[in-house]
């Protein structure tokens, strides 16, 4: 029985052992499926947990970006605090002749966006951001101020030392010292020519009781357009220079005769033109037509800068020449407590414009030379704008050929409006013509002497010249017919004038207001011509300064002859002048 | 008597005291504008200190050329230009707007040209062998150098 039962037991054993194979290698097979897929979940876990890593620095960076813009926002307002402070506090320091004060805060705004546009020092990234922005306001126009100055902060954040400045900048532009500065900043750093000039609109009215003078001075009061000049300025070359200086007088015609007995008068002059060879500071040689190195007023030659409209009648004498066409050679040298300028030239004598080919053109083989030194203290405190000059001309002019200004035509006119022909006969008998020069050939000298001094609100400045006449030539009168040679003799003539410039902006006006007062004296040929040419100028006027650009100028003057009273006049000028 | 004149003498002192050290607004402002000018030039320009006068000189057109006789080539940069005036050229604005007004009409030497971006301005001093410029920057590009400096107020 036991037998039976093992035996039975074995061969179950034997049955269900080959089932259990079966089962084992499904197990096995299933665990291999498990395995597989835990590998696929882990893969993927690992995945999604380098996607929350990644995405959990990106919530860190905006949250940096968010603090930051925070802290940019603190910021902007504080400043933006400051600022009003400023300008509470600092309003008298407002510089309001600063050329700049003219331009536009907000176009300085609009300047500094296009610049960012077109700015070849932008990086791409830079310029790629902002093009992103500028759409984002463009959808929203609203928020367009917050995201100018947001922008500029941001934007100039590694620049040198101007993260702080540009800002600052760009809220007080307006206030910020410095001239031209939308024009300058037009410019390119290596531009080889800049144009630039003044125009003058002037009003005249001569006024007199002395019928004979009053016949020879424009009767009615008038406007003019009496200077547009254009500068043309090139430094083609490391050492040179071309300047020249284009007057368009009164209107840009010649004399025009027509039969229809049209007279329209006026001229083209070429104030200046000369080229420039700059060896060093101290010497630089210019070749061409320049004003005479002589005094403050023939130097300082532009109607914008000058206070009044009106020449005093000294200089309009032309005891010095205006200008003349030869060469020069100019320098500065610098000392421990003053500079020293100096001035040699050698040019064309004084000719008479009208008979003259050319008005450039010499007339005779002698040259005029002459020469400046000047001293000036700008290294001072208190006499910083303090200069002496001293100027020296000689030269031989041709008898009668030199008519000098138009004062001195109108004195010998006088003589001849009044049928005073024995005034004339008489200086022919001393050797002289009307107007008091050497009927033939003459020496002509002239020194003068000129100081200026700026203190504060108060200038003054002053010229001094004396002209030594030697007559070379005996020579016919032309009326007498008699043979005689004058004697040597000397003119000389002064002028000082005083100005005092105010702020008017106290007062709630716009600009600077200059009253100046100027006393002249000519003492010229006292010997022959004493009763016409000499007298004394007296001129008192107002100086309007609106802007460094604009400048409004009323004066009145009062010619007093120093013998006969009759003949004296005033006169009334003005005029409104843009500088460009 | 003395011990009330005392007790006054302390308050007083007390009170003089917080007001001397109290600052104004305006004066923590002004504080806070303080800066220091930078005068860069070309590493190659032989000039290694630069004197005020000598500076006056270069910014005013007097001196038209450096020792190495390259031609001064000068920049204002806006936002410290009245600070560098004012304060190191000791000019004032009026004086500087005039100066340059004559030097216009009297054919005198150009007025400095204006560059409004630091950035631009060092990008061009390191082009320009002549060139002379301020900033606020120590940091500067390596063929550039530093010949003077000057602490200011920002204005």
């Amino acid at each position: 029985m036991k037998k039976s039962i093992i035996y039975l037991i074995l061969i179950m054993s034997f049955v269900f052992a080959d089932d259990q194979k079966k089962d084992v290698d499904k197990l096995k097979e299933e665990i291999e499926f498990l395995k597989s897929a835990v590998q696929q979940l882990l893969e993927k876990d690992k995945k999604s947990q380098q996607e929350v890593d990644s995405l959990k620095q990106e919530i860190g960076k905006l949250k940096n970006r968010d603090q930051k813009h925070e802290k940019d926002h603190g910021e902007l307002k504080k400043l933006r605090n400051e600022v009003e402070q400023l300008k509470k506090t600092s309003v008298k320091d407002e510089d309001l002749f600063s050329e700049e004060d003219a331009l536009d805060p907000f176009a300085e705004d609009d300047v500094f966006v296009e610049e960012q546009l077109v700015d070849p020092f932008a990086e791409d990234e830079q310029l790629d951001s902002f093009t992103e922005e500028q759409q984002t306001t463009e959808e929203d126009p609203s928020n367009a101020e917050e995201y100018f100055s947001e922008e500029a902060e941001l934007e100039i954040e590694d620049d040198f030392g101007e993260e702080d400045e540009t800002e600052f900048y760009l809220r007080n532009a307006a206030n910020v010292q410095g001239g031209y500065i939308a024009e300058q900043s037009r410019r390119l750093t290596n531009d080889v020519l800049s144009v630039s000039g003044f125009f003058s609109l002037e009003y005249s009215d001569f006024q007199t009781n002395s019928s004979t003078v009053e016949s020879l001075f424009p009767s009615e009061a008038s406007f003019n357009n009496s200077h547009i000049n254009l500068y043309f300025d090139a430094r083609f070359y490391e050492n040179f220079r071309f300047f020249t200086e284009l007057r368009f007088l009164y209107q840009p015609f010649t004399e025009v005769f027509e039969l229809g007995q049209v007279n329209r008068s006026g001229e083209v002059i070429i104030e200046r033109a000369w080229a420039e060879w700059e060896y060093r500071d101290w010497l630089k040689v210019r070749g061409g037509t320049f004003f005479i190195p002589y005094g403050i007023w023939n130097l300082e030659h532009g109607a914008p800068i000058l206070l009044s409209t009106f020449t005093p009648i000294l200089l309009r004498r032309q005891i010095f020449p205006e200008r003349t066409t030869g060469i020069q050679a100019n320098g500065l040298v610098d000392f421990e407590y003053f500079d020293l300028k100096y001035y040699a030239w050698v040019g064309n004598g004084k000719v008479q414009i009208e008979e003259a080919a050319l008005p450039t053109q010499d007339n005779q083989n002698n040259k005029a030379y002459g020469g400046r030194l000047e001293i000036q203290f700008p290294y001072t405190k208190v006499f910083n704008e303090l200069a002496f000059g001293v100027s020296a001309y000689t030269g031989k002019v041709q008898g009668q050929e030199f008519n000098g200004a138009d004062i001195q035509n109108l004195i010998a006119q006088v003589f001849i409006a009044e049928n005073d022909v024995q005034t004339i006969v008489d200086l022919e008998l001393d050797g002289f013509s009307a107007i008091g020069e050497p009927l033939d050939e003459y020496l002509d000298r002239a020194i003068g002497f000129d100081f200026r001094f700026r203190f504060q609100n108060f200038s003054v400045q002053s010229e001094f010249i004396v002209n030594f006449i030697k007559p070379l030539k005996t020579a016919v009168g032309p009326l007498t017919g008699v043979q005689v040679k004058g004697n040597s003799f000397q003119e000389y003539g002064a002028y000082t004038q005083f100005a005092y410039e105010i702020d008017i902006e106290q007062f709630g006006l716009i600009g600077l207001l200059t009253p100046f007062a100027r006393l002249g004296v000519v003492q010229a040929n006292n010997k022959v011509s004493k009763e016409l040419g000499s007298f004394r100028e007296y001129t008192f006027g107002l100086n309007w300064k609106v802007n460094p650009a604009v400048v409004l100028k009323a004066e009145y003057i009062i010619i007093k002859f120093a013998d006969v009273d009759d003949r004296d006049f005033g006169a009334f000028f003005s005029s409104f002048n843009v500088s460009f | 008597m003395k011990k009330i004149l005392n007790i006054c003498c302390v308050i007083a002192l007390v009170i003089c005291g917080c007001k001397t050290t109290t600052k104004t607004p305006s004066e923590q402002y002004a504080e806070s504008q303080k800066r220091t000018l930078y005068l860069v030039v070309h590493q190659t320009n032989p000039s290694e200190k630069i004197a005020v006068k000598e500076l006056r000189r270069l910014y005013l057109g007097k001196k038209g050329k450096w020792d190495h006789l390259v031609v001064v080539k000068r920049y204002d940069y806006p936002p410290l230009q009245k600070a560098f005036y004012e304060q190191v050229l000791r000019m004032t604005s009026s004086e500087v707007t005039r100066y340059w007004n004559y030097q216009k009409f009297m054919a005198g030497p150009p007025r400095p040209f204006i560059i409004k971006r630091a950035k631009d301005l060092i990008s061009i001093l390191q082009k320009e062998p002549g060139g002379i410029a301020y900033v606020t920057s120590k940091n500067i590009p390596k063929n550039l150098k530093i010949v003077a400096e000057f602490e200011v107020v920002r204005k």
